[in-house]
């Protein structure tokens, strides 16, 4: 065969390995500037010899008819002589033999082609090469011989069977992680999402899922907050939040969303990584924890409303007597034909008389009425009139000097009125009862409104009663703890419930004749 | 029943609205009324020679009734006392009318009855105030006669003869008969039952 072989064989060839024969003719050049080339066969020849890459001619039945340098080096063989003339499938591994013959049609019959295999070097070694044959004509245009560049792979080879293991480890870890992951872009386009996160939208083939929006998913409510957290996690933050979503059958889910911002090689975010969990249960959980309190709050209302009862009822009963008393007169008035004008500012007085009933009546059933807490800016003094006035037949009863003063600028606190007052009325019914024992001096209730700074305003509920037993200090705010024979021991406990829900804290200070319960919440903002 | 501005409701009561209307019922029927929100304010405000009654609640800060009473007894002030009492503080009101309240009505009350009743107690005071007035009358005339007139006169208010006397203290006739006459003129009586009869209405011995 000639070896001088045309140039536009070797400009065919480098189709499958161009920036190598680019590279190559790089070199070449500046060797031999700008002078004309001895003949196309010296070229290839040069050529032949210099390539990097193992170059070798084949006939059909595969008998090695050339081969360069670089391709005994490839197959580890001292001379041209152990290689030439044998059947290449001496050099391959077994299971290529098939892609071979197959290469080897596709190129005798006039095409090219390439494939990958597996080398068996004459030292028994095995390596990975990528091989690019093309046809070489003879004058005739018949294919006289396979012409194949090839390459040692093993390392790319390597690296991505390396990537391929790691790729599929990765997967392995997010398809069985029991928890929902997934990708999606700026815009909330999904584009993978692992079968526990399917699981979570009643999906049953990531075809439902992916391509599609989260905001398909998401509660429409959660959106704004949603589209937050996407811009906070694009910007290279970290970021989590709590949403609903609606699965593909209609269902609401409660999720707990952890988000990380995935990189592209140059240092972009090209989309948000979610871990997210069904916290269904806990808000369930927390949801029943919250009618418990409240349901627990109320009852424990109801029970200071026992307590009250006898107060309220003397309370009422004023505003009652005094209207009976005024028809009465108003009536006598109308009798007597030159007084019937008298019975007017009766009747006015009268209608006064009903609307204070009225307000008492009223915060009678606030304090007895079932709902959720709604804190807002609150007066506290308002809180404790309202407190004193609930308790004052019991202020009466044992006699009781209230000492009250609050300071002349007091912000509003933040707060659920009624739940205060409650915590007011426990404390200073606490205060009075104490009181009842006190036999010596006089029994003083002193109720203090300051704001000590920090944003929060202080009440401090005092009485000269016998104090708390140092004994009893401990469990003061434990539930079903007592010291009086009638109550449910919730009163204290229940307290620092309602002050810890609204952000305050409360406890107790000072000792016998001087004992006082403060609690402290933080101002509106 | 027309006003009498000599005579004053003293009305003690917590609660501004029951005062008021008790006020109210009062001055519609010309009652002089002086109220008060406490039993410490009244006590500070005290006239004792003022004719009249008091209205007193059960229940009231600083000094309840029960302890508004004890204080008017103790200091020997004799109004009658009219209690009106809360819801819960009947025991209390029927302990004040068992140490001498003239009586008690649960609010909300009939004012009628409750009229009725002040005018009772005015009347009493009136009453008790005239007693008291006579007492003073008939000591003060007493009070001028000797040891031995007392005596004598003692004896002859026993339904003595001036004879029977005179044997008993070991006096003539007709001695006794100038002491008694002495009495008679020192007391501005002209008879031994006169006297005898005053003094008994009086309830003086």
């Amino acid at each position: 065969m000639d070896p001088t072989l045309p140039l536009s064989v070797l400009s065919g060839l480098a189709a499958g390995s161009w920036l190598t024969y680019a590279g190559l003719r790089r070199r070449l050049v500046p060797t031999i500037p700008g002078a004309p080339y001895a003949s196309a066969g010296e070229l290839f020849r040069t050529l032949f010899e210099a390539l990097p890459e193992c170059v070798k001619l084949l006939e059909r039945d595969g008998t090695v008819q050339r081969i360069n340098p670089s391709g005994l080096r490839l197959l580890e063989a001292g001379t041209r002589h152990q290689v030439i003339g044998r059947p290449v499938f001496d050099f391959l591994a077994p299971d290529c033999h098939d892609a071979y013959r197959r290469l080897s049609q596709t190129v005798f019959s006039g095409s090219r082609g390439s494939m990958e295999f597996e080398l068996l070097t004459l030292r028994g070694q095995r390596r990975w090469l990528e091989t690019h044959a093309v046809p070489l004509f003879d004058r005739a245009g018949a294919v006289q011989a396979l012409l194949a560049i090839t390459r040692d792979i093993s390392e790319r080879r390597e690296l991505t069977r390396l990537l391929e293991a790691q790729r599929n480890h990765l997967r392995t870890i997010i398809e069985s992680e029991p928890e929902c992951v997934k990708i999606h872009d700026g815009g909330g386009r999904i584009s993978d999402m692992n079968p526990a996160g399917l699981a979570l939208l009643d999906a049953e083939q990531p075809g439902q899922v992916l391509g599609r929006s989260i905001y398909e998913f998401l509660a429409g409510e959660y959106d704004n907050a949603y589209r937050r957290l996407v811009a906070q996690v694009f910007r290279g933050e970290r970021a989590s939040m709590e949403f609903e979503v609606v699965g593909l059958t209609g269902r609401r889910r409660w999720l707990e969303t952890h988000a990380a911002p995935l990189y592209d090689g140059e240092g972009r975010v090209t989309a948000l990584l979610a871990i997210t969990r069904d916290i269904e249960q806990r808000k369930r959980d927390e949801d029943q924890l919250r009618r418990q309190r409240d349901e627990l709050a109320h009852v424990c209302r109801l029970s200071t409303m026992g307590e009250l009862a006898a107060g309220l009822a003397h309370e009422l009963n004023q505003p009652l007597c005094a209207i009976s008393s005024y028809a009465q007169s108003a009536q006598q008035a109308i009798r007597t034909p030159q007084r019937t004008a008298a019975a007017l500012p009766l009747l006015e007085k009268i209608i006064a008389q009903s609307e204070q009933a009225h307000g008492i009546i009223e915060r009678l059933r606030d304090l007895v009425r079932k709902r959720a807490p709604r804190p807002r800016p609150t007066d506290a003094r308002r809180l404790i009139g309202n407190a004193v006035r609930f308790t004052e037949h019991e202020q009466r009863k044992l006699q009781v000097r209230l000492n009250w003063c609050a300071a002349p600028e007091l912000s509003p606190i933040h707060a659920d009125g009624i739940q205060i007052e409650q915590v007011l009325i426990n404390l200073i019914s606490n205060a009075l009862h104490a009181m009842a024992a006190q036999t010596q001096g006089e029994r003083v209730l002193s109720i203090a409104l300051s704001e000590p700074g920090g944003a929060v305003v202080r009440f401090d509920i005092g009485d000269t009663g016998p104090g708390v037993p140092l004994a009893m200090r401990k469990h003061l705010f434990s539930p079903y703890f007592s010291t009086k024979r009638s109550g449910l021991g919730m009163g204290l406990a229940i307290s620092r419930t309602i002050v810890e829900a609204h952000g305050g804290r409360i406890w107790h200070e000072g000792d016998s004749g001087d004992t006082r319960f403060c609690f402290e919440l933080p101002v509106a903002p | 029943m027309s006003g009498q501005p000599d005579t004053t409701v003293h009305l003690v009561d917590d609660d501004p609205a029951v005062r008021d209307a008790i006020g109210v019922l009062l001055d519609s029927v010309g009652l002089g009324v002086r109220s008060y929100p406490d039993a410490p304010s009244f006590l500070a405000d005290i006239d004792p020679e003022r004719a009249g009654c008091v209205i007193t609640d059960v229940c009231m800060p600083g000094m309840d009734g029960l302890a508004l009473q004890d204080t008017l007894l103790a200091r020997d002030l004799p109004w009658p006392l009219i209690v009106i009492s809360g819801h819960g503080d009947i025991a209390l009101a029927v302990e004040m009318v068992r140490k001498g309240a003239l009586d008690f009505f649960e609010k909300p009350f009939r004012n009628h009855l409750v009229l009725e009743r002040v005018r009772e107690a005015i009347a009493l005071d009136a009453a008790r105030r005239a007693q008291r007035r006579q007492q003073r009358h008939w000591r003060e005339r007493l009070a001028r006669l000797t040891a031995r007139e007392r005596e004598i006169l003692q004896l002859l208010m026993a339904g003595a003869s001036n004879k029977r006397v005179a044997l008993r203290l070991d006096l003539s006739p007709r001695t006794v008969e100038t002491h008694r006459a002495s009495i008679l003129r020192k007391t501005d009586t002209k008879s031994i039952t006169e006297l005898a009869v005053a003094m008994a209405g009086s309830d003086l011995r």
